[in-house]
């Protein structure tokens, strides 16, 4: 069966839930680069990134029940990918490798890249120094978009417990800027 | 909404930090100032951030193997049936077969009490037009009613009798007025427990002796053989019309000590043993004449006075 690119993604999740790996392997295509990127965000490398979205589909294709239409998709993938990664950082602690940064294709001049680069390595030098929630809150809101309601649909808490990680999240965050400033 | 909600929402339509700042007062403003800082610098960032991840490639072959083949949604598997849990028109029809069910037992059972009502000895709803009558019986509150009824269900066996007869079933026709016979005695003995009202009462002899009648005609279309039955049934019912005539009179006076005993005692025949006492009282001075009467049946019948005449009250 061919999936057409602009099949709504209902149908796709309607057709994986009735078992059709077509549709998933078309989902897994739609969304794995914004869960990459949420990974990276949070601080995995490149290869741990990619695992990590890789497994996070597996998971989904075991809890596409789970799954109403009701709620926003990809809330439900990075939903997945929070408790994913709080089962891993229970396991290892693969993230923030600064000496092995994602290796990224040169599309940019040397110069734009390599600013990128350090400011890469900054957010996750910052990043890796907050409390896992806030680092949820932050890369949600101001990576994502997402309003403080749809963060708390993700990390499963009120909308006003959320506003408050955002705030202390943003205060925390502000300490480390400053202390790496200082390093530097 | 709260100020830093403001100040994050200026940074995400693209406004600088000042911008941002510059729409809360003075005052405000600094006080958000590190977390709107923070904000903006995370904003500053997502370039680099997309730069990482545009890199990534999706390596399918790495997540299919991992797939196990999926059941089809809980909703679409079918249910484990249960007893009680038939589909909706199921059960319907279950409903709709007990209803008819029901309905033809009423009806089947209607039917059959009415019709049983037109039966004959031999036929085989004949004991349920019995059975019903026995229940009338039963129901009947008191014995000048039992007496009544006696009286009304002899009259249905002499009707029994005649149809049999008009049948050629002569030897049934008979047994069947040997009930009769039964069913005057009860009459008579239920009456003799009670008063009868006057009008009653001779309602009742004028159907003992019209059945007296009957029973006369009757004995001439049975075979000699069976006539035994048509005549001690016959003398019965004059027996019971003549006690009914005088068991609601009212009283012209009372002579002393009078009172008279009706003691039929016939000799054991094929149509039943009759023996009823029947302690009369009456207004006037009766004397009985027929003291003792010998029937054709070799059944004799005494009237004893015993004593003064009771007020026509029975024992």
């Amino acid at each position: 069966m061919t999936i057409a690119n602009d099949t709504p993604i209902s149908k796709l999740i309607r057709l994986a839930k009735r078992g059709d790996q077509t549709a998933f392997r078309a989902l897994y295509e739609r969304y794995g680069a914004r869960l990459y990127r949420f990974f990276l965000a949070y601080g995995a490398d490149a290869d741990m990134a990619d695992d990590l979205v890789n497994e996070t589909f597996i998971r989904l294709w075991q809890h596409l029940d789970g799954y109403q239409e009701r709620d926003r998709f990809e809330g439900y993938l990075f939903r997945i990918a929070r408790n994913l990664l709080i089962d891993r950082q229970r396991q290892e602690s693969r993230f923030l490798p600064l000496d092995d940064r994602p290796r990224q294709e040169k599309r940019i001049s040397p110069e734009e890249n390599a600013i990128q680069q350090e400011n890469l390595a900054d957010l996750h030098r910052a990043l890796q120094k907050l409390k896992p929630d806030y680092r949820t809150v932050l890369i949600l809101r101001f990576f994502y978009d997402y309003s403080p309601a749809q963060i708390a649909q993700v990390m499963e808490r009120s909308e006003g417990a959320v506003r408050v990680l955002q705030h202390r999240a943003l205060q925390a965050l502000r300490k480390q800027i400053a202390q790496q400033s200082q390093e530097v | 909404m709260d100020a830093l909600e403001r100040v994050l929402r200026a940074l995400e339509q693209g406004k600088s930090l000042e911008e941002a700042l510059s729409e809360l007062p003075p005052q405000e403003a600094e006080r958000i100032r590190p977390e709107a800082e923070a904000a903006a610098w995370l904003y500053r960032q997502e370039p680099a951030l997309d730069q990482a991840a545009s890199s990534w490639q999706p390596h399918w072959e790495r997540v299919q193997p991992h797939l196990q083949p999926r059941q089809a949604p809980a909703a679409q598997r079918p249910r484990p049936r249960r007893g009680w849990a038939w589909p909706q028109w199921q059960r319907a029809w279950q409903f709709a077969v007990a209803a008819m069910l029901a309905a033809l037992v009423l009806l089947g059972g209607t039917w059959t009490a009415v019709s049983a009502q037109h039966a004959l000895p031999g036929d085989w709803r004949y004991p349920i037009k019995r059975l019903l009558e026995d229940t009338q019986y039963y129901l009947s509150p008191d014995p000048a009613s039992r007496a009544a009824l006696e009286i009304t269900f002899a009259q249905r066996r002499l009707e029994e009798s005649e149809a049999l007869l008009k049948q050629g079933k002569t030897k049934l026709a008979a047994q069947t007025l040997t009930v009769y016979q039964r069913h005057v005695q009860n009459a008579l003995q239920w009456a003799q427990k009670t008063s009868l009202p006057p009008e009653e009462a001779q309602t009742l002899a004028s159907q003992a002796q019209t059945q007296a009648q009957m029973l006369e005609r009757l004995r001439y279309h049975l075979p000699p053989q069976e006539r035994q039955a048509a005549q001690a049934g016959e003398e019965v019912a004059e027996q019971a019309a003549a006690f009914f005539r005088g068991h609601g009179r009212p009283p012209a006076h009372r002579p002393p000590a009078a009172s008279a005993t009706v003691t039929a005692t016939p000799t054991p025949s094929p149509t039943g043993t009759i023996t009823p006492t029947v302690t009369a009282t009456a207004t006037e001075t009766v004397t009985p004449t027929e003291t003792p009467l010998t029937t054709a049946t070799g059944q004799s019948y005494q009237w004893q006075w015993q004593g003064e005449k009771g007020n026509g009250n029975g024992p």
